[in-house]
């Protein structure tokens, strides 16, 4: 009997037996518990809810349940003594292989019957947003791989052991480990550790490490698959001679290690993410604040000898390659009179392909060192003042590896590109303070450009490439880069021209929501409370972004928000359950003042965002009204310091002494939300009910206009005119 | 009899699969100790008996994975295969799951004991907290309902097909896990979900702790998973004497 014949056998007997129709079965149906309970996800999009969600799930449930169907199948000619009578006529590797087979089939028909069943819900559910192709792979390539993982796993654990309660413990602990690590991305075998999906931008970048993580698993099961093979036990030998016996086939061996070093190979030089040393943190607990701080051990310091005057770039972004070419040219001063050793820094993932100084080519050194995905080069500059350094440079991204989590960081894709800093250009870590950059950036047509500082002019078009070419000019030395199928949108709001870019996608839901209205009001608010924002040659750029960025973000003159709080449902504020749309957009936008406008000396809980939180209520009562700023303000702020008051050691301040060092940076962590984003604005507020509100907003003003280049708890005070205790609130 | 219960424990306990299991629980436990039990549980201290209860809901799937992989160790081919040797002696059926059953609650009751003796070390070290008679009450109703249950059912499990043993596994772990419960309201086998919530809904004292008060209707729910899991072992034994005397 050959292989088919004995697959073909095994089959038919899976499809009359019950227990493996009620597997099935029950099975097809798992993704229904992701669909209610929305497990294993991070972020909120109608796409994570109605296909992430669901089949992330299923791939969990259904990964346990055919693995321990597998096992159970495997001892049943054990269980039932009959080996002698089947190994007398057919091999029992082949048996073992067809055994297997057999549940795969299996399981790759409950994956399709479990796709087709969801597939009227997905498209009615999704409408405009579904798309066939990302569903084909939720099904095929996160559910059914982990399915079949486990199946050939547990296979060759019981044939390695044959016995079920090893097998399936050794299979429990592989589970635990994918359904509890998610900080590294091929640990998740069974689930991936794709945190969301966008509705709009695309989800290249989780896709392209799903199916990397699926690579290495794909090698590393099927190894312990044929490993399980050659150990199946021949004429009732034991695993040593079987193993000589099975092994005698040449390449069935030779499989095997090309298996095992595939697996090996595929997971230390896997592509996507870099090596970058852990950062070195310093954990501050601070018992008198009730936060605990992590800061940075800064090991880079910037050559004060050399001064970055301009950089000129030339850059070419291929999507479909998920690549980047670029030339940049870079006009430095040394003031040393000295040469001089400066680091360069580059994305990890990129290649320097020539660097030239003064129009000759000079060589730079890898410094073998990789820190927060920038990876160092050194270089001897001359003695001349004037320097010209020209680089050619180009590559794939390798994303931070501290990102794995969750996967929303510099991305080139078809459907969106973010690029920030050095995934953009390479720079020298030298002095920066007056640093301007320009140049362009061609692109593929239907992707529109958006960058800090002056508006992006499309300068050229080509039509046979089917690209474009942007401009961008910006006084810093860093630049950041968006890009998606962008519709722009001008509104003209507190005295400055806004350019707000949403995803075309989105336009009924912006029409909707009115989101442009509330953009302008709260411009127009902002700028008569405060004053206005130093943009009188830039755009303030406001620009929807993938949900995978986790939150909004400012960035010089650009404000990103994800996409996910303009679903009408969200962004109203009818909405019950959290933020509303209306208040991140709002609170993103007053971050222009406080945090980027007015930079702040961060101490204890005083940061950019109790003033941002203030006055975003205060945006929130001139809008809505007083009923409904007291729920998003005074209320919710009340609410939080009632957290932090009930909270054991809010009460119990004397366990600060008695709690180990190492134990209380993570009680205190637990604070900083509340202290930073309820009690400082509630602060704030008393503040402003001791002074009156008229004159509070004046010194508001006062503060925005005078104190921009560093904003500090005692100069708040000193202008308020009050002390700490006076507008304590504890 | 004791000299079987002490062969039977020996078996369990030295197992590799045991060990293993032991190690993973205690990792586990402190994982919880480290970084949930500090908190407090709602704003309780770390070290009240709602904190307390909390954290061994937390750790209480793995303690019902070990039971039920002893379980598994009573109807695998092994000792089916050695059980009718066994039966030939004086000792009934019903004598011989007694027996297993002893054992595994001794197993378990060991575990719980390397559990329980790390969390006390925790507390005397983060807080120099010593008044472990308090913890009796959680230990008591987190731990011992639900092992009785799914000591039950795993036996039943195995006498219909030791396969369903392992599903029942997958099946504690993942809902175990969850900080949901299937059944409404407080009636779910697993109390994460209970202790978590509850006490939100209790008024604090004047120091600001919440009372330990539990409801009743949790109270009747705990007694009817221990009694359906005693149920089920009873069953277990009755329907084994059947088939033993049919044959």
């Amino acid at each position: 009997m050959n292989l088919y014949t004995l697959t073909l056998n095994e089959c038919k007997k899976l499809a009359s037996s019950r227990i493996s129709i009620f597997l099935v079965l029950l099975s097809a149906t798992t993704p229904l518990v992701g669909l209610y309970l929305r497990l294993l996800i991070m972020a909120q999009s109608i796409t994570t809810f109605t296909i992430l969600s669901p089949v992330k799930t299923g791939a969990l449930l259904c990964t346990a349940f055919f693995a321990v169907f597998t096992i159970y199948e495997m001892d049943r000619v054990f269980r039932n003594n009959v080996v002698s009578i089947i190994e007398p006529k057919i091999s029992m590797l082949q048996f073992n292989i067809a055994e297997t087979l057999a549940i795969i089939i299996a399981a790759i028909v409950t994956v399709i019957l479990a796709a087709f069943a969801f597939l009227p819900y997905t498209i009615f559910k999704l409408g405009d947003l579904f798309e066939p192709g990302l569903y084909v792979f939720s099904y095929f390539g996160i559910m059914l791989p982990g399915i079949v993982f486990g199946i050939l796993l547990s296979s060759g654990f019981y044939m390695i052991t044959r016995r079920m309660d090893i097998s399936f413990f050794l299979f429990g602990a592989l589970f635990f480990l994918s359904s509890s690590d998610t900080s590294h991305y091929l640990a998740a075998w069974v689930q991936t550790n794709i945190p969301a999906y966008s509705d709009s931008f695309g989800n290249a970048l989780a896709m392209r490490t799903a199916l990397w993580n699926r690579l290495v698993w794909f090698c590393a099961s099927t190894a312990m698959f044929l490993l399980g093979i050659l150990s199946t036990r021949r004429y009732e030998k034991s695993i040593s001679q079987s193993l000589k016996i099975n092994a005698k086939i040449i390449y069935r061996p030779a499989l095997l290690l090309i298996l095992i070093v595939s697996a090996a190979g595929s997971a230390i030089y896997e592509p996507y993410f870099d090596n970058s040393e852990r950062v070195e943190y310093t954990a501050i607990a601070d018992a008198d604040s009730n936060m605990a701080a992590v800061q940075m051990i800064v090991t880079k310091e910037t050559n004060k000898h050399v001064v970055l005057k301009q950089t000129l770039a030339d850059i070419t972004i291929i999507p479909k390659a998920a690549e980047i070419n670029g030339k940049a040219i870079y006009s430095l001063e040394n003031i040393s009179n000295q040469p001089q050793e400066v680091e360069l820094s580059l994305q990890p993932g990129y290649k320097i392909f020539s660097l030239k100084i003064n129009g000759t080519l000079a060589p730079f050194i890898d410094m073998q060192t990789t820190i927060m995905n920038e990876k160092y080069f050194q270089v001897k500059l001359p003695a001349n003042k004037e320097i010209k350094v020209e680089i050619d440079y180009g590559g794939k991204i390798q994303e931070n590896r501290e990102q794995q989590l969750a996967l929303g960081a510099n991305q080139i894709s078809e459907e969106c590109v973010f690029l920030s800093g050095r995934a953009l250009l390479p720079g020298f870590s030298v002095n920066t303070k007056t640093a301007h950059i320009s140049g362009k950036i061609t692109l593929p047509a239907y992707l529109t450009l958006i960058t800090e500082g002056d508006v992006n002019e499309r300068v050229a078009e080509n039509a046979e490439k089917g690209t474009n070419t942007w401009s961008f000019n910006y006084h810093n030395s860093r630049i950041s880069l968006i890009a998606a199928r962008y519709w722009k949108e001008k509104i003209f709001a507190g005295g400055i021209e806004v350019e707000f870019y949403y995803h075309l996608r989105h336009a009924n839901n912006i029409k909707e929501t009115k989101a442009s209205e509330i953009i302008k009001e709260s411009i127009d608010f902002y700028t008569d409370l405060l004053g206005n924002l130093d943009y009188s040659n830039l755009p303030l750029k406001i620009v929807d972004t993938s949900v995978l960025l986790m939150g909004g973000f400012a960035s010089g003159n650009i404000c990103c928000v994800g996409e996910g709080i303009f679903e009408p449902a969200v962004f109203d504020i009818k909405f019950e359950e959290g933020t509303t749309g209306i208040e991140v957009l709002a609170h993103e936008i007053c971050h222009q003042w406080w945090g980027v406008g007015t930079h702040f000396n961060n101490s204890g809980a005083w940061t950019s965002e109790g003033l941002t939180v203030y006055t975003t209520a205060k945006f929130i009562q001139h809008k809505y009204g007083e009923k409904y700023a007291q729920k998003i303000g005074l209320d919710s702020w009340k609410g939080g310091m009632e957290i932090l008051r009930r909270s054991f050691y809010y009460r119990h301040p004397e366990y600060m002494q008695v709690v180990p060092e190492e134990y209380l940076f993570n009680v205190l962590m637990e604070n900083n939300g509340i202290v930073i984003y309820q009690q400082m604005p509630l602060q704030i507020m008393k503040a402003e009910q001791i002074l009156g509100e008229e004159k509070f907003q004046g010194i508001l003003a006062k503060l925005y206009r005078r104190y921009k280049n560093g904003l500090s708890y005692s100069d708040f005070l000193f202008q308020c005119g009050l002390t700490e205790e006076e507008i304590s609130v504890e | 009899m004791n000299k079987i219960v002490f062969y039977e424990i020996k078996r369990l306990l030295l197992s590799k699969i045991y060990l293993a299991l032991l190690f993973l629980t205690l990792v586990f436990s402190y994982y919880v100790l480290r970084n949930q039990t500090i908190l407090g549980t709602a704003y309780t201290a770390p070290f009240s008996r709602w904190s307390y209860a909390s954290f061994l809901s937390s750790v209480v799937p793995f303690l019902i994975v070990s039971i039920i992989f002893f379980c598994t160790y009573v109807f695998s081919i092994q000792e089916l295969s050695v059980r009718t040797i066994t039966l030939s002696t004086p000792l009934s059926i019903t004598a011989y799951y007694v027996t297993k059953g002893i054992a595994i609650w001794l197993a378990f009751s060991f575990t719980s004991i390397l559990v329980i003796g790390l969390s006390f070390a925790f507390y005397a070290y983060g807080f120099k907290f010593y008044d472990y008679a308090n913890f009796l009450q959680p230990i008591l109703l987190v731990l011992i309902p639900p092992a009785l249950f799914f000591f039950g059912l795993g036996m039943l499990a195995g006498l219909i097909n030791s396969g369903w043993q392992y599903v029942l596994i997958v099946l504690a772990f993942i809902f175990g896990n969850l900080s949901y419960s299937p059944i409404p309201g407080y009636g779910g086998v697993f109390s994460q979900a209970f202790f978590e919530n509850y006490p939100y809904k209790l008024i604090a004292d004047a120091s600001g702790e919440v009372p330990f008060s539990l409801p009743a209707s949790f109270l009747i729910t705990r007694l009817v998973w221990s009694v359906i899991g005693i149920v089920l072992f009873i069953l277990v034994c009755y329907i084994s004497n059947k088939k033993s005397n049919r044959n």
